[in-house]
C-alpha cells in the first residue's frame, strides 16, 4: 500500500486561513490503513480544526467526506457538489489523490494533508515498513524477496558495505541491513551462489529517473 | 605536470616488494596549503598516499584536486572515489580527467551514507556500486571502452584498488565478497585497520585457501592508538571496527605521551606480525589527522627507502 | 467502543475535562484494551495540546483508581481557562 502521515496540525491550519469553508475529503483505501486519511482520521482532523480555529477565536465550517479511492475518477466524481460548496478541499489522499482531484476540478483549490512517503507494508501493528521504490525493472528473484534497491540505504547490488554491523545499517538502528536479510534468506533458500554473482550496474531508465513514467494498456483503451 | 608513466605503486607491488601506503584527507575549504603540507609530511617515506573523497560524507576540498597539488609536490596519489556523489556519467568523466593528469591509482568505494555527514539533507546518487565502478574502469583500461561501449579516445590505465573489512559482518561473507571484487577487476586491496590479529590471519587463511592472494595485492590497514579513550571510541561507535579487549587494556595502562608511545607499539607489533602472514603485500597506515606520526613509525617497522626503486 | 472522536466532541460541545475510564490493569475482558486505550488518549493529548487547548484536559484512569484522578483533573482545570 501507499503508506502517509498527516501534516503536522499547525502546518495545515495555516493552510486552511484563508477559507471559510473547507471540504476536508479522506480516502478509504490506502491511506485509511495507515491510519492518516480514512473516515476516522477526516473526523478527527475536522474536530482538531474546529477547535483549533476556536481557539484564535475564528469560526470554520468544515464538510467531512469520504470517498473510497480518490485516485479513481468513478469514485472522485461523487463529491463534485461537496467540491463545489466549499471554497476549498483539504484531501487526505495520497499525492496520487490529491492530483487526480486537482485534475478533475480544475477550479478548486486543492490542499494536501498528508505528507506522501512510500510504497510499503504492515510489518506489525503499528509499524510501516518501506518495501518497494518501484524501480520499474524488479530483480527480486535474485535477492531470494528482499529488494536492494529500497532497503538497502546505498541501493548496492552487490553485497553489503562495511557499514553493516549486527545485521544493522549505518545510517540507523532501526534499519536492518538489507544485505544481511538477503545473505540469510538466500541460505535459507539453498540460494547462496547468487551472492557470488555479479550484477551489472542498474539501468534505471524505467524508474522516476527516467522521467514520470506512464502505462498504456492498448486492449484498454477506447 | 606529467602524463607518462606507470604507477610507482603497481611496481613496486608487482615487483615483489613490501608496500607502504598512507592517507590525507583533504582541507574543508579551498586552501591548498594544508593539503601540500601533509603531502610534504608524507614524502618519501610511503609510495603513494591515499586522497580521500568527502569521507564521512563530510564537504571537502575534491579528491581529484587533492591529488593534483599531491602529485606537484611530487608525491603519488591514490585517489578515491566513492560512488555516493557522483552518476556513472560523472565518474567515468572524472576517471578520464585524473588519468589525463597524472593520477595512476583508483580507489573504488560505496562511501559513507550523506546522513552521516555535514550536509545530510542532501540527495544522494547511488547510481553504481563501488563494484559496477570497478567492473567499469578494468573496462576503460583494457578495452579502452566507457560504459556505453563507446571506444575512448586515449583509455584511462588506472591501478585499481578496493578497500574490504575482514572484521565487518558477516564474516562468512566476507571472502566471498573479496572475490567478488577480485573478479571485477580489482588489482589491489586495502583493508580496514587490523588489530585483532586471530581474525585477520583467519581472513588471509580463506583467502589463500581460495587462491585469492595470487591474484590481489592485499594491504593491512594499520591505524596507530594514540589514548584509551581513541581505542573505546572507535570500538563502539566506527561501524566495522574490531579492537579486542587486551588492545583496550594495554591503552589505558598509560595516559599521555606514554599512550601515544604504547599506540605506537602495538602498531609495530601489528606490522611486523602482518608482514609474515603469507599473502599480506603490503601495509596502509590510516593515521586520522596524526599524519606527523607516519615517517618515524615507518622508519621504527624498518620500511623506509620509499619509494621503493 | 468508545471512538476517539467522541473525545474531541465532547471538548467541541463545551466540556472543560474528560476522563476516559478503562478497566483495572490486567482486568480486560479484552486482554490488552486498558494498555491500548491508553495509549489513544495519550495520542488524544498531545493532538490537544497541538489545537491550543492542553492535553492536561484529557485524563485517563483505571476503574479502580477513579476518585483520585477526578479530583487532580478537577484541581488541573481550576488552573486553567473554560473549554470554551
Amino acid at each position: 500500500m501507499i503508506v502517509a502521515k498527516q501534516k503536522p496540525l499547525a502546518e495545515i491550519k495555516e493552510m486552511l486561513r484563508p477559507f471559510e469553508k473547507v471540504l476536508i475529503l479522506g480516502c478509504g483505501t490506502c491511506v485509511k490503513t495507515c491510519f492518516a486519511g480514512g473516515e476516522d482520521e477526516v473526523a478527527m482532523l475536522g474536530a482538531a480544526l474546529r477547535l483549533a480555529f476556536r481557539q484564535d477565536g475564528k469560526t470554520i465550517r468544515t464538510e467531512e467526506l469520504t470517498v473510497e479511492r480518490q485516485c479513481e475518477d468513478a469514485f472522485i466524481q461523487e463529491s463534485a457538489q461537496a467540491v463545489s460548496r466549499n471554497e476549498a478541499i483539504l484531501s487526505l489522499a495520497c499525492g496520487a489523490g490529491v492530483q487526480a482531484m486537482a485534475r478533475r476540478f480544475a477550479r478548486a483549490v486543492l490542499l494536501p494533508g498528508l505528507n506522501t512517503t512510500f510504497m510499503g507494508v504492515l510489518e506489525k501493528p503499528g509499524l510501516f515498513t518501506e518495501e518497494c521504490a518501484g524501480c520499474g525493472d524488479c530483480e527480486l528473484d535474485t535477492f531470494g524477496g528482499i529488494c536492494p534497491v529500497t532497503r538497502c540505504s546505498k541501493r548496492l547490488l552487490n553485497g553489503p558495505c562495511g557499514g553493516s554491523k549486527n545485521g544493522k545499517c549505518e545510517v540507523s538502528p532501526d534499519i536492518e541491513c538489507a544485505w544481511q536479510l538477503i545473505i540469510d534468506r538466500l541460505t535459507l533458500l539453498g540460494q547462496s551462489d547468487n551472492l557470488k554473482r555479479y550484477i551489472p550496474a542498474k539501468d534505471w531508465r524505467p524508474s522516476l529517473s527516467g522521467g514520470p513514467r506512464r502505462l498504456v494498456r492498448e486492449d484498454h483503451v477506447i | 605536470m606529467k602524463t607518462d608513466g606507470q604507477s610507482k605503486l603497481k611496481r613496486t607491488l608487482s615487483g615483489g616488494g613490501f608496500a607502504v601506503t598512507a592517507e590525507c584527507g583533504p582541507p574543508r575549504g579551498a586552501d591548498a596549503s594544508v593539503i601540500r603540507k601533509k603531502g610534504e609530511t608524507l614524502k618519501g617515506c610511503v609510495d603513494a598516499v591515499n586522497v580521500t573523497d568527502n569521507q564521512t560524507a563530510v564537504v571537502r576540498m575534491s579528491s581529484l584536486a587533492a591529488c593534483l597539488h599531491l602529485i606537484d609536490i611530487g608525491v603519488e596519489p591514490v585517489m578515491q572515489m566513492v560512488t555516493r556523489d557522483r552518476n556513472r556519467i560523472a565518474l567515468q568523466s572524472d576517471i578520464m580527467g585524473a588519468y589525463s593528469l597524472g593520477i595512476r591509482n583508483l580507489l573504488c568505494l560505496s562511501g559513507d551514507h550523506q546522513s552521516l555527514g555535514s550536509q545530510p539533507e542532501a540527495m544522494n546518487v547511488f547510481d553504481i556500486d563501488s563494484l559496477n565502478l570497478v567492473h567499469a574502469v578494468r573496462v576503460m583500461r583494457d578495452e579502452g571502452k566507457d560504459m556505453s561501449g563507446f571506444s575512448l579516445i586515449g583509455a584511462p590505465e588506472m591501478f585499481i584498488g578496493a578497500a574490504e573489512n575482514p572484521f565487518a559482518d558477516p564474516l562468512s561473507y566476507r571472502v566471498v565478497r573479496l572475490a567478488k571484487k577480485i573478479d571485477a577487476g580489482v588489482d589491489f586491496i586495502q583493508t580496514q585497520c587490523v588489530y585483532n590479529l586471530p581474525r585477520f590471519k583467519e581472513w588471509m587463511r580463506q583467502a589463500r585457501e581460495e587462491g585469492l592472494t595470487e591474484k590481489v595485492y592485499i594491504m593491512a590497514g594499520i591505524t596507530p592508538l594514540k589514548s584509551t579513550r581513541m581505542a573505546q571510541f572507535m570500538a563502539a561507535k566506527v561501524a566495522g571496527m574490531d579492537i579486542p579487549q587486551e588492545v583496550i587494556d594495554r591503552m589505558s595502562a598509560f595516559t599521555g605521551q606514554r599512550a601515544i608511545e604504547e599506540g605506537m607499539n602495538i602498531a609495530l607489533e601489528t606490522i611486523a606480525a602482518v608482514k609474515s602472514i603469507p599473502g599480506v603485500r603490503g601495509i596502509h597506515i590510516m593515521a586520522i589527522e596524526a599524519e606527523e606520526r607516519v615517517p618515524e613509525l615507518v622508519k621504527a617497522a624498518g620500511l623506509s627507502q620509499r619509494p621503493a626503486k | 467502543m468508545i471512538k476517539d472522536i467522541y473525545l474531541l466532541k465532547a471538548f467541541e460541545s463545551g466540556a472543560d475535562g474528560v476522563i476516559v475510564v478503562g478497566c483495572p490493569a490486567g482486568k480486560c475482558k479484552r486482554v490488552d484494551g486498558d494498555t491500548r486505550a491508553a495509549k489513544r488518549v495519550a495520542r488524544v493529548r498531545q493532538l490537544l495540546d497541538e489545537i491550543g487547548l492542553g492535553g492536561k484536559r484529557l485524563a485517563y484512569s483505571t476503574a479502580d483508581e477513579m476518585e483520585t484522578t477526578a479530583a487532580e483533573l478537577v484541581k488541573q482545570l481550576g488552573e486553567l481557562p473554560p473549554g470554551r
